[in-house]
């Protein structure tokens, strides 16, 4: 209600800094969009509210559960109402975005509520990954534009952006995020599952505020979406197939509240073919088509709740003649059936009015597609509530409250309100479609008896409706087929597929992961070998690998290496492990050789002293293990694919290493190294060359920490002692 | 001779002892705890060495904070502080508090004395400090193992729990082939720059762009800092070590290693590497999506919280990879933001693991969660907002530090590199989102369960503890009669039985707030991670 005073009085907003850094302002402003969506949002909620409150304890009661339960619904259903709320008027995409997800962690929340139900969580989840992972391609397109423009605040995008390719990506990611919301064709698989969720959830989110916050955010970047045709005629073609697509499952399925679903889909694919024909009938069509729908949708989803309530059925043909029983819900809901059929004194007949007035300024193909989409859902709607309220009375009927009926009566009445007093409602879709527009736009919705097109289209659809209805049993078995075709081929499949590849990805990653120690240590090596081999790979050969001539000083070298290349060949052919030991050290020794002929006697030393240490080491072991165990291992043959393995694995690396020692030896010495600069320093320290200088240096620490270290160890002998002497 | 004393004294190198103030605290903080913690009393070595613990994490933030914004080489120009450096600092000691708090009543410490367990975590905090502060290879190398063979340790100090031990020694010879690595590519740079200090590499950078040996050097070293932050395809030890590990030790590790190994990447690539950024960047980029890959599709099929997490920060390792190769300032400033957030969203879940597996007997599994939501309010919260944060929902901090890192990665030419975080995050939705279900959409398990429950718990009292030592038995080992008799019959438990542990739910608590906090006011932390983007003043 504050918003309706709010709007009427002019709107306004208000804006706080966020995040400077950023240049994030939290920006509201309630314009007549954010009126529209926000009027839709806060009014039916407080119907579905009254609803709830009737029928949440009878569900609650329905499963056996705890009523303090019910607190968790409202809480969410409030969540849900604030974001929406935050949502339509936010003028930062950033800002927006928040709102954005957070109706759909509200959503699936709402959805999930009967969580010891499989299908109710499969379903919630189906909803969120829909929405959220589709909300994430608009995070990508916010970004984008900010990279391109430096702000994400709308006014000024509106004022700057200019068409280019980038901005093209960036408002087509966005949208897929809204189409993916609004559930229009190929996204449109989860509202029907969506079903699962309490209906007073449905009436709320899956009519008048969930789905149709897709629509809202495409109105809302209007203005950057006209930039380019391509996109207008991709918003054309999915709402022309949503619409199409909806209506003939919503013809085909029996489920009440499936049915509605579908209906959604394809009155939202009506909202979507406007917005893509754009100009000032398109949007003035789509933000009217937005306000009639939702009273009417929403309406219908309560009647479907209090049907299911007051006689246990959820599908057509459990059920009929409750015209005569609950002859208010049948006037309320029918109402409301009218409205979304476009019957005439309806506020749907406007809708449906500017909606042929849009397309026929397109041409005459798109008017005929209006014309066959309005019949579908005439159809559909005719048999939905004749199968309900008409016909022989099936089944028991139990009583329900009266807050799960007058809702729909109240919502119907409006439709019919509407309908014969259109001002105020064209006055709000007026001042929305301005907004989407950015200039006036004449929203002229009033009657005439007259034989101009639109008026023609309206009764051609009516027709060719009633004959989709009266021949609804000849309709039956394509319809069912197309719907199973649908199941097996459409994108429903394609996201179970993916969950389960992912989920078989998983495992198999598992599978390879979860190994012994040493493919652990091969998942470390190997990728650094290749990182190495990268490396070696991407340098440029020129100059890089050169070979000098051979003084006769060197040959020694030359044979150390030989023997250490030679003693490193023989270690795979021993079978022995004593040979395998003294091979290695054989190794070492070659190295250590080598080393002090490169003139470097102290690595020498150290090099001898540690292959000494381990050859004994390796000896003393062996001894000591038994020696048949030591035989029977030697005897052990490898078999012939590892071998190959190994061979190709060492090769590889052996060449590898070689290059790089190769070029390392090729390229000249830097300029200056650390060790000169160090060098030229020992003056100024009072020493005659480097090494003094350091041992002076640290000579001091150097008998302190000696010190520590043997008063360390004498302290833990003597508690050694003591304790010995006292044990 | 006084002459010569005064020569000395001018020629002395300058030392700047504010700016090593930090280090100093945490090595005199060491010393202190490992010496109290040699104390006889049980109350000085249960109570008082955690406090000192604290102390001296918090003297060190607090030296952070007087330090914040000088810009200087210190020691000879061998480390550096600046705002990068004391940024980490504060995720480290972040990270060190929450890791004491957890640790307060765990049975890990208590087996391996709490004196050496705290001075391992103070030692292994110094390492890291050293490791981001270093500016020179060998202080980088001193640094690395400074860090790492604390936590070798730490993992396994759950002793008498095969799996504690499995996964310290794992990390050992995993750990210790990362670090031979590294050593190895530091050896090769040394070689080809001529000098270990950072100033010599990135004098040489750009003329060596193209040298074997300087490439071979960049590929090792990647290879060894890619270890340690868990980045795919060397990630594989992560996932073991994270479920074997004490989970407080996990927390600590899954956060502070992670800053750690994040920002000497960005010290040394993007600090003297600059100049070769063409011939890592790609390498680089390509990991990261087979880390952001590899860690959302592995975390998928996990039931076990903390290897689901281990599998998590791959991916989150992944994401924050971008902002380090598009070597901008707003990179480097998001990588920040994102770790800093990372420590918190982080730490809260590893609060509500460990709190519950004290409680519940049934591990880190995900059933351990069940029916949190209807009975836990103070778990169930947390862990609700750590997971959507990680998986990047808004009104968390999680939000802004995704798309800190797609902006930087969007405006600097790695467009496609932020439709790989987008594709990662919308699969990670997933598995987030089935922890979520489990605490508020699945009842607790039949009272059967926590009937066999064995809380692992260092006792329900100090003395309990005294009495098993005294006795010879283990403590905890007859934790669940002692739990059952202070809390009812086990048979009317629906979810385990409460245990007080105020100290873990606040860490939990805490660590959500905050995460809601830079949610929805993100510019405080914005401020500092940009401060710290602009010490790398060679970058745009």
């Amino acid at each position: 209600m504050a918003i309706a005073i709010g709007w009427s009085a002019g709107g306004g907003g208000f804006g706080v800094a966020w995040a400077p850094t950023w240049d994030l302002r939290l920006a509201f402003e309630l314009d007549g969009l954010a009126a529209l969506y926000g009027v839709l949002a806060a009014g039916i909620g407080t119907l579905v509210f009254l609803y709830a409150s009737a029928y949440v304890p009878r569900h609650l009661a329905h499963q056996e559960r705890s009523r303090r339960e019910e607190a968790r619904l409202h809480g969410a259903m409030v969540l849900f109402l604030v974001s929406m709320l935050g949502l339509v008027m936010a003028q930062d995409l950033i800002a927006l975005f928040v709102f954005w997800d957070l109706t759909a962690v509200a959503s699936w929340l709402l959805v999930g509520y009967d969580r010891h139900n499989r299908d109710a969580r499969l379903s919630a989840l189906m909803a969120l990954l829909v929405t959220a992972v589709s909300a994430v391609l608009m995070l990508v397109g916010i970004l984008m534009l900010r990279a391109e423009y430096g702000t994400v605040q709308l006014p000024e995008l509106f004022a700057v952006a200019q068409e280019s390719t980038t901005v093209t990506v960036a408002v087509a990611l966005i949208a897929i995020a809204a189409l993916a919301k609004s559930a229009q064709v190929p996204f449109h698989f989860w509202l029907p599952r969506a079903m699962a969720a309490p209906t007073p959830v449905s009436a709320y989110l899956h009519s008048a505020a969930m789905v149709a916050a897709g629509v809202f955010l495409l109105s809302r970047i209007h203005p950057l979406i006209q930039l380019d045709a391509r996109l207008l005629d991709g918003l054309i073609v999915i709402g022309l197939t949503s619409m199409a697509v909806g209506g003939l499952l919503a013809l085909g399925s029996r489920g009440l509240k499936r049915i509605l679903a579908y209906s959604t889909i394809s009155q939202y694919g009506y909202v979507v073919t406007m917005l893509g024909i754009g100009g000032a009938a398109g949007a003035a069509g789509a933000c009217f088509y937005v306000l009639g729908h939702a009273l009417a949708k929403s309406a219908l989803f309560m009647t479907a709740g209090a049907v299911t309530e007051a006689t246990g059925a959820k599908a057509l043909g459990e059920v009929g003649g409750l015209a005569r029983r609950m002859p208010l819900l049948a006037a309320g809901s029918g109402a409301a059936a009218a409205g979304i059929a476009a019957l005439p004194l309806t506020i749907g007949f406007f809708k449906d009015e500017l909606f042929f007035k849009a397309a026929l300024d397109r041409g005459n193909v798109l008017g005929a597609l209006a014309v066959l989409g309005a019949a579908l859902t005439f159809a559909y709607m005719a048999r939905f509530w004749t199968g309900i309220f008409l016909g022989a009375p099936k089944g028991e009927l139990r009583p329900v409250e009266r807050r799960l009926i007058w809702p729909v009566a109240l919502l119907g009445a409006l439709v019919v309100v509407g309908g014969l007093v259109v001002g105020p409602f064209a006055d709000l879709a007026r001042d929305a479609a301005v907004v989407t527009q950015r200039g006036a736009v004449e929203l002229e919705a009033a009657y005439h008896l007259d034989a101009r097109a639109e008026n023609l289209m309206a009764i051609g659809a009516y027709a060719l409706g009633f004959a989709l209805f009266a021949s609804g049993r000849l309709l039956g078995a394509p319809l069912s087929v197309f719907s199973r075709l649908g199941h097996d081929l459409g994108p429903e499949r394609a996201y179970n597929a993916s969950i389960r590849g992912l989920n078989r990805l998983s495992n198999r990653l598992h599978d390879i992961e979860v190994r012994d120690l040493r493919g652990r240590l091969i998942a470390v090596v190997v990728p650094g070998a290749g990182l190495v081999a990268l490396g070696v790979a991407v340098t440029p050969t020129d100059g890089a690998y050169r070979t000098g001539a051979l003084p006769a000083a060197d040959v020694p070298l030359v044979v150390a290496l030989a023997v250490c290349a030679l003693a490193a060949l023989a270690v795979p052919f021993c079978r022995r492990h004593l040979l395998i030991a003294l091979a290695l050290s054989g190794v070492g020794f070659a190295l250590a050789t080598t080393y002090s002929l490169m003139g470097a006697p102290d690595v020498a030393l150290v090099a001898v002293l540690i292959e000494t240490i381990f050859a004994l080491l390796f000896v003393g072991v062996f001894a000591l293990l038994p020696r048949d165990v030591l035989r029977r291992e030697a005897r052990l043959r490898a078999p012939r694919s590892r071998k190959l393995r190994d061979a190709a694995i060492a090769t590889a690396s052996g060449v590898v290493t070689s290059l790089v020692v190769w070029s390392a030896f090729s390229r000249p010495v830097p300029r200056e190294g650390m060790s000169d600069r160090l060098s030229a320093l020992a003056p100024e320290a009072h020493g005659k060359d480097i090494v003094t200088v350091i041992l002076a240096d640290f000579r001091g620490l150097d008998t302190l920490v000696e010190i520590t270290v043997v008063a360390v160890a004498m302290i833990a002998v003597s508690l050694l002692l003591r304790g010995k002497l006292r044990g | 001779m006084t002459g010569l004393l005064a020569q000395a004294t001018t020629k002395g190198p300058p030392i700047n002892w504010e700016a090593l103030s930090p280090f100093i605290a945490l090595v005199a903080g060491g010393c202190i705890v490992l010496l109290v913690g040699l104390a006889r009393s049980a109350f000085i070595r249960r109570q008082v060495v955690p406090v000192l613990t604290l102390l001296t994490l918090g003297a060190t933030a607090g030296l952070g904070v007087w330090q914040w914004d000088i810009n200087e080489g210190i020691v000879a120009n061998a480390m550096v502080v600046d705002n990068l450096t004391l940024a980490l600092t504060m995720i480290f000691v972040a990270g060190g508090i929450a890791a004491v708090f957890l640790s307060w009543r765990s049975i890990a410490s208590a087996e391996a004395g709490e004196g050496e367990y705290y001075a391992l975590m103070l030692m292994s905090i110094l390492g890291m400090l050293v490791l981001v502060a270093a500016n020179d290879l060998v202080v980088l190398f001193i640094g690395f193992e400074l860090l790492s063979i604390p936590l070798y340790v730490l993992c396994a100090t759950h002793m008498r729990r095969e799996q504690s031990l499995e996964s310290g020694l794992k990390y050992l010879i995993i750990g210790s082939v990362g670090s031979a690595t590294l050593l190895y590519g530091l050896a090769m740079l040394y070689g080809a720059a001529g000098g270990t200090n950072y100033g010599d590499i990135a004098a040489v950078a750009a003329e060596m762009a193209d040298d074997t040996l300087f490439m071979v050097g960049i590929g090792l070293v990647l290879a060894g800092l890619a270890f340690k932050a868990s980045v795919a395809p060397f990630h594989q030890w992560t996932p073991d070590v994270y479920e074997g590990a004490p989970t407080p030790v996990t927390g600590f590790m899954a956060v502070a290693t992670k800053a750690a190994a994040f920002g000497v990447i960005i010290r040394l690539f993007v600090g003297p590497l600059i100049d070769a950024t063409t011939t890592w960047a790609p390498a680089f980029a390509t990991l990261a999506v087979i880390t952001i890959i590899v860690g959302n599709v592995g975390a998928l099929g996990q039931s076990s919280l903390k290897r689901m997490l281990a599998y998590s920060s791959v991916a989150q390792a992944g994401y924050m990879i971008a902002g380090v190769v598009v070597t901008t300032q707003l990179g480097i400033a998001a990588t920040v933001f994102y770790l800093a957030i990372y420590v918190v969203m982080n730490l809260a879940a590893f609060a509500v693991i460990t709190a519950r597996e004290r409680e519940t007997g049934l591990g880190d599994d995900i059933s351990s969660l069940y029916g949190l939501g209807r009975d836990r309010p103070f778990l169930a919260w947390p862990m609700t907002i750590a997971m959507l944060a990680l998986a990047g929902f808004p009104v968390t901090a999680g939000f802004f530090g995704k798309i800190y890192l797609i902006n930087a990665a969007v405006n600097n030419g790695y467009g496609w590199l932020g439709v790989v975080i987008v594709v990662g995050s919308a699969i990670s939705l997933a598995y987030y989102l089935r922890v979520v279900a489990a605490v508020w959409m699945r009842e607790a398990p039949a009272a059967s369960t926590s009937l066999s429950a064995v809380p692992i718990m260092a006792g329900g009292s100090p003395e309990g503890d005294e009495a098993a030592y005294a006795a010879g038995r283990e403590p905890g080992a007859d934790v669940g009669r002692v739990v059952s008799e202070d809390f009812g019959e086990p048979s009317i438990i629906t979810s385990g039985p409460r245990i007080s542990q105020p100290e873990v739910i606040f860490v939990a608590v805490f660590c959500a707030l905050v995460t809601i906090a830079f949610g929805v006011y993100p510019e405080p932390l914005m401020d500092v991670a940009r401060d710290a983007g602009e010490a790398l003043q060679s970058l745009r």
